[in-house]
């Protein structure tokens, strides 16, 4: 009997070191910016997450999956304020941000205190890079993977001459400094260049700097409300009909319907769409409009893919240690993924997959009414070199 | 001169913000936080409007009308019981009308971009040989112009400016003179919420509306009335004209340094007249 009880007693300290007692519930912490300039992001993020979950019956592990969502405002000090309140509620994984510099704070905290984060949108290269760590995932695009479509697109494209608009900010002057390394060498001149600050109130004075230069094509990495004023402005002097503006992160369905017209004809790539041709694509996109009466942006379709991939790792594991989760998302692979196969690399768990390049267009049927038009799908393998 | 015109056209935006902005801290000695969000609150119910009529027109003449009402509501209801207290007070108060507007405003247009098209009228470009600019700018660069005229003939020739500059100075003594100081305070505080609109709805063209479009200008109109003189209309004026062509030609010259070079305007105004250019020097005992 003794014996027993000591072999008992082993085994329940063996599973409680391992953190693999099952709980009630699968708790998440989502902080995603429900206010602040990516607002309107935040909410199709959580609309796609919902998706992800309400699929699998709401269920992970046998147990409800309880969310936790907070505002993290695209802000490093509150998201890092919320990360540290839902880590001490004992979440089982975080979900967030948009922002890269609250995306890399909360990847930090994530990191020290051995929770998972699942990371769908933000593209800071540092997050899966020099500042990531072993708990830390990211499902989209990074800057890497947009920097090589960028490269590709003017080797198609070969302007004669490119005029470069750069949100002063590190990670954009990389991939700037990147492509324009790649210039000469395809016979691309640079008309001119200019830094200005993220959140720039008016760009009418570098519109009419680019119209001046001579340039045939204008490089712009904006995103957001910046890139709707950008282009918006571009069209109030018609600089939009003259050159052709590519940015990798330009506009979507939501900032193309907010530049309006003007939006028509301009270049972006697109990091997830709803238009793209799969299976598993086209039965989300219908159950998303059955369910919010509209097309998934690029926040709730990344969400949706990244979150779902996630959930089913833990679901296979059949496990509650948070190790054992991670060790199987690191390296997976996802067959079903709504933008094709996706590989999660083992050596900084960025998600390897497609890049697709959109020009805006009318939309027909149900589609919006200025929508992203697919014109390219770079292979994953064009995008990415081998992990060392 | 492209640089210039657009200089112009960020100044005339920027002054019809500052304005209302200036009206309600020189009568009521309140700086209102909420003063951008009553310019958001015009942008979305002029997008309203136009959305529902298809007149822009009509948005800009029922727009700021609307907000005005707003500001008045607020103002009875709450601020007009806070005259007599601490300032700060007064500053939570309007902090709190910020989170109020901005969580009516995402209830009913929820959290998108939200865009205004300009008037057929005002699209397109004038070509000025080297350089083209929009003649939506123009038309702000002149409806600029025309708030500025429109406030300094109220302010300084008419009765009702009379009265309103007479109870900024001293609001006791007109009140012994029998004038309803009360329902000054509330016109002027609605005016200033209506100035506020109308520069959103003036606004809405040039930018994506958005839930913090209120946020991103407010900080350049607080530098406006703090260079030119608090409670200065004609401070109003010089400050805009500074802070836009500081922000038009740094946008030329060194972009990446546009925000530094802003508030750099502030310090080096501050550093020869600490009250601002036109600010009344206050006697410290």
């Amino acid at each position: 009997m003794t014996n027993f009880k000591s072999v008992a007693l082993a085994a329940l300290m063996g599973v409680l070191s391992q953190g693999a007692v099952a709980d009630e519930a699968f708790h998440i912490g989502a902080i995603l910016p429900f206010s602040g300039p990516y607002a309107f992001g935040g909410e199709a993020a959580k609309a796609g997450m919902q998706m992800a979950i309400d699929e699998r019956g709401g269920k992970v592990l046998g147990v409800p999956i309880e969310v936790s969502w907070e505002d993290g405002e695209a802000n490093p000090q509150v998201t890092l304020k919320k990360g540290t309140r839902l880590i001490a509620d004992d979440v089982h994984l975080l979900v967030g941000e948009a922002s890269s510099p609250a995306t890399l704070a909360l990847s930090k905290l994530a990191g020290r205190r051995k929770v998972p984060l699942l990371n769908t949108i933000s593209a800071d290269e540092r997050i899966t890079g020099s500042e990531g760590n072993r708990y830390t995932f990211r499902t989209s695009n990074d800057f890497g993977m947009e920097t090589q479509m960028t490269i590709s697109y003017y080797e198609t494209a070969r302007p004669k001459s490119v005029y470069a608009v750069i949100p002063d900010v590190g990670a954009a002057r990389d991939l700037w400094g990147k492509v324009k390394d790649s210039l000469p060498g395809l016979g691309i001149g640079v008309a001119g260049e200019d830094y200005p600050p993220l959140g720039n109130k008016d760009y009418a004075v570098i519109v009419n700097k680019i119209a001046n230069s001579g340039a045939d094509s204008v490089l712009a990495v904006l995103a957001g409300g910046d890139a709707v004023n950008f282009i918006k402005q571009a069209g109030e002097v018609g600089l939009t009909g003259k050159v052709e503006i590519f940015g990798p992160t330009l506009l979507e369905e939501l900032t193309a319907a907010a530049v309006g017209e003007a939006s028509l004809g301009v270049f972006s790539g697109v990091r997830y769409h709803y238009s793209y041709k799969n299976e598993q694509n086209s039965k989300f996109v219908a159950a998303y409009k059955e369910k919010f009466g509209e097309v998934p942006s690029v926040f709730a379709g990344e969400a949706y893919d990244g979150l779902s991939w996630f959930l089913d790792t833990v679901e296979a594991t059949g496990s509650w240690d948070k190790e054992a989760w991670v060790d199987a998302f690191s390296g997976s692979t996802r067959d079903s993924s709504i933008e094709g196969v996706k590989t999660m690399r083992s050596c900084n768990n960025q998600a390897e997959q497609i890049g697709l390049m959109a020009v805006v267009g009318r939309g027909v049927g149900d589609q919006p009414e200025l929508t992203m038009q697919i014109v390219e799908e770079f292979p994953a393998d064009a995008l990415f070199t081998d992990c060392p | 001169m492209s640089t210039f015109v657009i200089g112009l056209s960020l100044a005339a935006l920027l002054f019809i913000l500052a304005a209302g902005l200036v009206l309600v801290f020189g009568l009521l000695g309140v700086i209102n936080l909420a003063h951008g969000a009553f310019y958001m609150l015009g942008a979305y119910v002029g997008y309203q409007i136009a959305a529902w009529t298809g007149n822009f027109w009509l948005a800009l003449a029922l727009a700021p009308v609307f907000v005005a009402a707003v500001a008045w509501i607020a103002e009875r209801l709450t601020l007009s019981k806070l005259y007599d207290r601490e300032h700060y007070l007064q500053f939570l108060l309007t902090f709190g009308l910020i989170l109020v507007i901005n969580e009516l405003v995402r209830l009913v247009w929820g959290v998108g971009y939200l865009r205004v098209d300009a008037p057929v009228l005002l699209q397109g470009s004038v070509d000025f040989g080297t350089f083209q600019v929009s003649v939506y700018r123009l038309f702000v660069a002149f409806a600029g112009l025309a708030a500025a005229g429109g406030l300094y003939l109220v302010l300084e020739k008419t009765l009702i400016g009379t009265v309103v500059r007479a109870a900024s100075a001293n609001s006791a003594m007109v009140s012994c003179l029998g004038v309803n100081v009360r329902r000054i305070r509330s016109s002027v505080f609605a005016i200033g919420g209506g100035l506020a609109g109308f520069a959103g709805v003036i606004a809405a063209p040039m930018v994506p509306l958005s839930l913090d479009m209120g946020l991103i200008v407010i900080i350049d109109c607080f530098l406006v009335i703090i260079i030119g003189g608090m409670g200065s209309i004609r401070g109003a004026v010089l400050g805009a004209i500074l802070i836009g062509m500081t922000r038009a030609y740094g946008q030329n010259f060194i972009p990446q340094f546009i925000d530094p070079l802003t508030f750099g305007v502030l310090v080096a105004v501050l550093l020869v007249r600490p009250s601002g250019i036109f600010g009344r020097k206050e006697r410290m005992a």
